[in-house]
């Protein structure tokens, strides 16, 4: 199917329509079911639909709408979730083979809030093998195609949004998955601030830096979903209270004066062109607008994918640990003695990528290699927050291409170029900064390119203006004029 | 033969008897039924994160102050990994980087001489659950009820040199960790645990030797013998030219050996980091004051005082102030009878005895405080005798009776009207005229013969004096 902005609905439009009572949610979400079945055999975005369950949700919440009860502007807005977070009762697999069958006991804090807030799951978006990848090249379930390109791979949060077929989805990022798959369908995409989402009920790739967020084709439904979700949590330790983005003010941000800083680093970079062709027009477009963009540069950034490699496989290889074939999920059959089930458990339960990350974990983490890898990975990233920092004072946002390159081609990765991937992303991660990814171009073949602003921390509202104001002057897209 | 000396640092970890577990809600109580204390959270379910109990924190700065430590102002929680099916994360959640307490000291006393013990730190960490093997279908089942039990491990640093400077310190530890309230500290149920780690040298060496460490010790009695053995093993070894190698043994108490655990859990990395899930402990100077202030009399403090306002030997009082329970009852008994030093003659003198002969602990007593100080009113106002209180007192031990009504439904308040006692007098000389006879004849033995008849016949009711009073008086005249 084509891709087409226009005939995507924004949420909360469907939302008003449901409160009017023009559309009945229902009616609503069975054309949404449908729909997904529809073009989930070319798509392969969702692991599993939650048909029955979101029918009934429907009705739930029709009830609660014509009794006037308290509901957000949300409410009856079918949404898919990625597959990492926790929905009671239904199955959560985590792109996993080790999870194949696995139900949980309990809500992820953000799904529970989408779902107190009158939103309905309509399934479960597949994803890389507890998160460790970006666009489901490792998922158990194969991967999501891009909606442009059946060849290529795409994110499925995003691929479900682009595809029309839902209008809004959460998304884990840890060091940039929900933003490379935003950019690589077109959507927008924010990570928040770390802390500003709970993470309880999603399962732990790097603990430091798994942050949730929302993927819409719009960004001011990106910011209503970041409303519903954040907010401290009492039983996620590192999470913060955020304020929240006050929606009624996006109209008035003004682009004029706005101060924008790009790291020097970012230009040398080797980078696709048409990427990096995108990423110059949309510097063009805000500077028209009376931005003011700065090169800089930032200390560590060189250092930031080998930094991130190290801290999120080091975390990831303890937090993958609890998957041992002992109390839940997958154990091999042919296990006999206990060291057998966790060794072929383990080797043949988990995917050879996630394989080679708790590897390179364990390796790092060793007591021979704990200094030279993970205290030096720390202090890189000690040096980039406190490079950000110093950067924030000058600047209001940094910019910078969210991928280096196109979606990719559906064919066998290697673990460590897949970490080259990140170099735009993970040095927002290891500083726990906010950062959205908006369209800003797509090329004759349908491949679209994202823009990053990183903000401050808890600067997602200033971060959602620019972003919609970027957007509202046509952004990166008038560049390619004439194309689909 | 080279004379040597053995040296030992000990490792305790003691559970802290908060209601609930350290990172989640579960009760921490002990004994239930298998996994019946269990959540997502203690299970490690995936997406579960920790929230610390902040009570776990408290406890541990109580016993670091009073332990003598510098509480640290800032401290964190870092993973070790290791698989083990009672370890559902596999990895313990502990302190090795930052650890809570710091630098402490605790003074014994061992051979009739005070030391001075060092305490390198007190960490906080969770407990991991226990593999239960079941016999019958030959497999082993896990119990996850003491999974993320809070625990404190106490490091001390190698200052010991024998076994009765051990079983001094870990007497004293568990004396004070019980006043302090943060553990009970019952080795056989497993809430207090000790690894030793042991040395052996030429006397005079400054070099320390090999070291081995030696876990699963259930009890002081196992420990001594562990470190008979274990010293034994190590001198043997140096005779002999053998090489000792560094590593962990498991102490078989049935054996009498050590015997080492597998060589895996000797090359163990447990690749320690930072947990990023709990932020670090910060600890005001506020907090710690607080904390201070709210400490209860130690050992130490309460012993002197006991010397000095009660006037008890040193002994007693050591033996006194050795248990928070003992003292317990010696407090409240010397409380209702305004006589400390019978209250505690009694403690230490049934009291011992009954808990000796019924196998128990001082922590394992059941009965009601104000008991024994209830006996010791009735015996001292006459209402009782010796044996009649001795009597009610293994009554209250073993079932907990209320004393005064126990005395009253067996009839054994003590009689001393002259009145009711003459007559019998009169009839036991009148059945006891041998003893009669010896008795004038010059033998004055002979009279304890007629008290026990006496005390028969009144069916050990009797007040002796008036008993021995009153057989004086009738023998005498008998005299005539
Ligand atoms: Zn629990």
């Amino acid at each position: 199917m084509s891709i087409s902005r226009q005939n995507v609905e924004t949420a909360r439009k469907t939302g008003q329509e449901f409160r009017s009572g023009a559309v009945p949610i229902s009616e609503h979400i069975e054309k949404t079911i449908s729909g997904i079945q529809k073009e989930e055999p070319r798509n392969h975005c969702f692991v599993t639909l939650f048909e029955e369950q979101a029918h009934k949700a429907a009705i739930r919440v029709a009830q609660k709408l014509r009794s006037k009860e308290d509901c957000s502007l949300l409410a009856g807005v079918p949404v898919g979730v990625d597959d990492t977070m926790m929905t009671r009762g239904r199955r959560t697999t985590c792109g996993s083979g080790t999870l194949e069958h696995f139900i949980p006991t309990f809500s992820a804090t953000a799904v529970q809030k989408l779902e107190d807030a009158g939103m309905i799951i309509v399934g479960k978006l597949n994803t890389d093998e507890f998160s460790m990848g970006s666009l489901t090249q490792t998922s158990f379930f194969g991967p999501t195609s891009h909606p442009a390109d059946e060849t290529r791979v795409a994110g499925a949060a995003a691929a479900a949004v682009a595809s029309g077929v839902i209008s809004c989805a959460l998304a884990s990022d840890t060091g940039g998955a929900l933003r490379q798959a935003s950019a690589g369908c077109g959507v927008c995409g924010i990570r928040p601030t770390y802390g500003a989402v709970s993470r309880l009920g999603l399962a732990a790739f790097a603990s430091s830096m798994d942050q949730i967020g929302p993927i819409a084709s719009d960004i001011r439904d990106c910011a209503e979903i970041l409303n519903i979700i954040s907010g401290k949590d009492p039983c996620d330790s590192t999470s913060v209270e955020i304020d929240k983005i006050d929606l009624s003010r996006i109209d008035s941000f003004s682009l004029s004066g706005l101060r924008i800083g790009i790291p020097s680093v970012f230009f040398e970079s080797d980078t696709d062109p048409f990427v990096k062709a995108s990423f110059h027009e949309a510097l063009d477009a805000l500077r028209s607008e009376g931005a003011v963009t700065e090169t800089f540069s930032l200390k560590g950034l060189d250092q930031a994918v080998a930094a991130y490699a190290v801290i999120s496989c080091a975390e990831a290889s303890a937090n993958l640990s609890r998957i041992d074939g002992i109390k839940y999920g997958f154990r091999a059959p042919e296990a006999k003695t206990l060291s057998e089930v966790y060794e072929r458990t383990r080797s043949v339960g988990f995917g050879s990528d996630a394989q080679k990350r708790i590897m390179l974990g364990n390796y790092f983490l060793s007591a021979e290699r704990y200094e030279e890898y993970y205290l030096r990975a720390l202090r890189v990233k000690a040096l980039i927050a406190k490079g950000f920092a110093s950067a924030f004072r000058r600047y209001d946002v940094i910019l910078s291409p969210v991928s280096p390159s196109l979606a990719p081609k559906k064919e066998p990765y290697d673990t460590l170029s897949m970490f080259e991937e990140d170099f735009f992303t993970v040095p927002a991660s290891l500083a726990g900064l906010p950062a959205a990814s908006v369209p800003c171009g797509k090329n004759p073949d349908g491949l679209s390119v994202g823009l990053q602003m990183i903000g401050p921390h808890f600067s997602e509202a200033k971060i959602v203006g620019a972003a919609d104001a970027f957007l509202r002057i046509g952004g990166g897209q008038k560049t390619q004029g004439g194309q689909k | 033969m080279a004379n040597f000396e053995t040296v030992m640092g000990i490792e305790v970890h003691v559970e802290l008897s908060t209601k609930s577990k350290i990172f989640c809600g579960c009760s921490a109580r002990f004994g239930d039924e298998a996994n019946a204390h269990v959540c997502e959270g203690c299970a490690g379910m995936p997406g579960t994160l920790p929230t610390l109990n902040r009570r776990v924190v408290e406890y541990a700065v109580r016993a670091g102050l009073a332990l003598n430590c510098e509480i640290s102002r800032f401290s964190r929680f870092d993973r070790k990994s290791y698989f083990y099916p009672d370890l559902p994360a596999s990895y313990q959640v502990t302190q090795l980087y930052h650890p809570i307490c710091k630098n402490g000291h605790l003074d014994i006393v061992a051979d009739g001489k005070t030391k001075r013990i060092g305490i390198n730190r007190i960490h906080i960490e969770e407990d991991a659950g226990k593999l239960v093997h079941d016999d019958w279908d030959d497999c082993s089942l896990v119990d996850y009820n003491r999974c993320s039990v809070p625990l404190i491990e106490i490091v001390s640093e190698p200052d010991f040199r024998s076994a009765d400077e051990v079983v001094a310190y870990l007497e004293k530890l568990k004396a004070t960790l019980q006043y302090l309230g943060v553990s009970d500290c019952k080795m056989q149920e497993g809430s207090m645990r000790a690894d030793i780690n042991l040395s052996v040298r030429p006397v005079g060496s400054e070099k320390f030797g090999v070291r081995t460490e030696m876990k699963n010790m259930a009890s002081l009695k196992s420990i001594a013998r562990a470190i008979a053995g274990e010293t034994r093993r190590h001198i043997d070894a140096i005779e002999s030219g053998e090489t000792l190698i560094q590593e962990t043994r498991r102490w078989d108490d049935n054996k009498g050996f050590s015997f080492a655990m597998r060589n895996k859990e000797n090359a163990k990395d447990y690749k320690y980091f930072p947990d990023p899930n709990l932020m670090p402990v910060i600890v005001e100077e506020e907090y710690i004051r607080e904390i201070r202030a709210s400490l209860p009399e130690l050992p130490e403090e309460k012993k002197a005082r006991y010397i000095r306002e009660f006037g008890l030997p040193e002994y007693d009082a050591d033996i006194l102030t050795g248990s928070r329970y003992l003292v317990a009852v010696f407090e409240r008994a010397a409380d209702i009878c305004k006589n400390p030093k019978e209250a505690s003659n009694w403690v230490m003198t049934e009291l011992l005895k009954l808990l000796n002969d019924a196998q128990m602990q001082p922590e394992d007593m059941k009965f009601s405080p104000d008991s024994l100080g209830t006996i010791l009113n009735m015996l001292t106002e006459g209402k009782i005798n010796r044996a009649v209180a001795k009597k009610t007192f293994a009554e209250v031990f073993e079932s907990d009776v209320d004393p005064v009504d126990y005395v009253r439904k067996n009839g054994l308040m003590q009689v001393s009207d002259t009145g009711s006692i003459e007559p019998v007098i009169r009839e036991v000389l009148d059945a006891n005229r041998k003893a009669v006879s010896e008795y004038l004849a010059g033998n004055e033995k002979s009279i304890q013969f007629l008290i026990g008849q006496s005390m028969k016949a009144l069916r050990g009711k009797g007040d002796p004096q008036v008993v021995r009073d009153l057989l004086i008086k009738g023998l005498d005249e008998r005299k005539g």
